[in-house]
């Protein structure tokens, strides 16, 4: 028999969730107000896809007011910022178009961590590759997310730990065209296990692998290549190393010493000092001032008039 | 009563701002992928015969590599390598050389 002192549950509750529903409504709000919306990758809208090539290059940056002193000094970038969803982010660009995001993110605490540029590796089907990235040793560390504007991507690390993005783009790929000084141009991935890793990638992304000939240590040089053009290389970390797995991706400059120096001018560090790479030209590897990693590199198409 | 009803109303509206936030993943602050690299120092051993860089545009077979029994770049099923080698005879392709158009 019911009192009037006894607990009405089902009343209690549905009170509850009117509160709930009302306080749920402002925590909300913001979120709803404010859905994370990054910039598209190729601008205007390409039709292109180029599976298997590194079409963006994200940068994790605990100040990114210095990241972008630092490279739209190196490069000429300019840079659009986005407050979206709660997160700070900047748009690079040059010439006119999309070359890198810059995000904001806390160095976290307790490890030697350093900031890093993420490669973002173009799939027609991200479901699939991802599937067979699992089946083939690597792990997710974020998606597959759908988001706006970008497309759909995912975040993995591989089987030897390098961490890498695939992405089907929604704004289409950029043109298979020569890199204007200031834009990426090559990536190159150094691991312990080159053959390892080049039959994983392969995987993804159907490569063609082509073998070059190995360093006098023995290290390998593996070449990734789709749609008639190479697209990266995968290398093995040399005698002496002491980088763990990773993933650096290059810029193409006209002059790797002068730009060197003017990263270190900036407030950059050299970690490679420039030296004639395989095709005649100069690389470099350097650090911006809060240590993410990059390559400089120098590259001359046959024919092509170089503009002083 | 209505401490009960306050109670269950912001257990519920927490447990509603936590699915609310942004779909955004990664990006978000808390999330628990560590977004950065290691920290290697500046030790990268690269010596002076140490090549990451694509090679120049080649119109014709080389031999490259290992060349395995066929010749050209690659191992040409003379290797023995987990990844599939470019078939034989394939020339190495090289990075676009087009320029942009506007």
């Amino acid at each position: 028999m019911k009192t009037g002192k006894t607990w009405d549950i089902g009343k209690t509750l549905k009170q509850g969730l009117l509160v709930a529903a009302f306080f749920g409504a402002i925590v909300a709000m913001p979120a709803a107000a404010a859905p994370l919306r990054l910039p598209a990758v190729v601008e205007p809208v390409s039709r292109e896809q180029h599976p298997g090539k590194v079409v963006f290059q994200e940068l994790a940056t605990p100040d990114i007011a210095a990241a972008e002193r630092f490279y739209g000094g190196l490069f000429g970038w300019t840079f659009r910022e986005v407050q979206t969803g709660g997160l700070k982010y900047a748009e690079a660009r040059l010439d006119g178009h999309p070359v890198a995001g810059l995000v904001q993110k806390d160095l976290p605490k307790g490890k030697e961590r350093a900031p890093a540029w993420l490669s973002f590796i173009s799939v027609a089907d991200l479901d699939g590759a991802v599937k067979v990235a699992l089946e083939n040793g690597a792990k997710t560390l974020f998606g597959p997310r759908e988001l706006p504007n970008r497309g759909k991507e995912a975040v993995l690390s591989d089987p030897q730990g390098a961490v890498f993005a695939l992405l089907t783009s929604s704004s289409g790929d950029p043109s298979d065209i020569l890199a204007l000084y200031g834009e990426w141009i090559w990536s190159s991935l150094v691991v312990p296990d080159p053959d390892k890793d080049a039959a994983f990638y392969q995987k993804l992304a159907d490569y063609e692998v082509f073998e070059l000939p190995s360093g006098s240590s023995g290290t390998e040089h593996f070449l990734l290549a789709s749609g008639n053009y190479a697209r990266a290389s995968v290398n093995t970390t040399p005698p002496g190393g002491k980088t763990g797995p990773l993933w650096i991706n290059f810029v193409r400059v006209e002059k790797a010493d002068q730009m060197a120096a003017r990263a270190v001018a900036l407030g950059g560090t050299v970690l490679v000092a420039p030296r004639p790479d395989r095709h005649g030209g100069k690389l470099a590897v350097v650090a911006d001032p809060q240590g993410a990693a990059l390559g400089l590199m120098e590259w001359t198409a046959a024919g092509e008039e170089v503009v002083k | 009563m209505r401490a009960r009803i306050l109670i269950i109303g912001t257990i519920a509206a927490l447990a509603a701002g936590c699915v609310a936030v942004p779909d955004s993943g990664y990006y978000d602050e808390g999330y628990p992928y560590d977004y950065y690299g290691g920290y290697y120092g500046p030790d990268y051993g690269w010596g002076p015969d140490f090549f990451v860089g694509p090679g120049r545009e080649h119109g014709g077979h080389h031999h490259f590599g290992h060349g395995g029994e066929h010749g050209g770049f690659g191992h040409g099923g003379g290797g023995s390598h987990s990844f599939r080698s470019a078939p034989a005879g394939r020339s190495m392709p090289s990075l676009p050389s087009g320029g942009r158009h506007r």
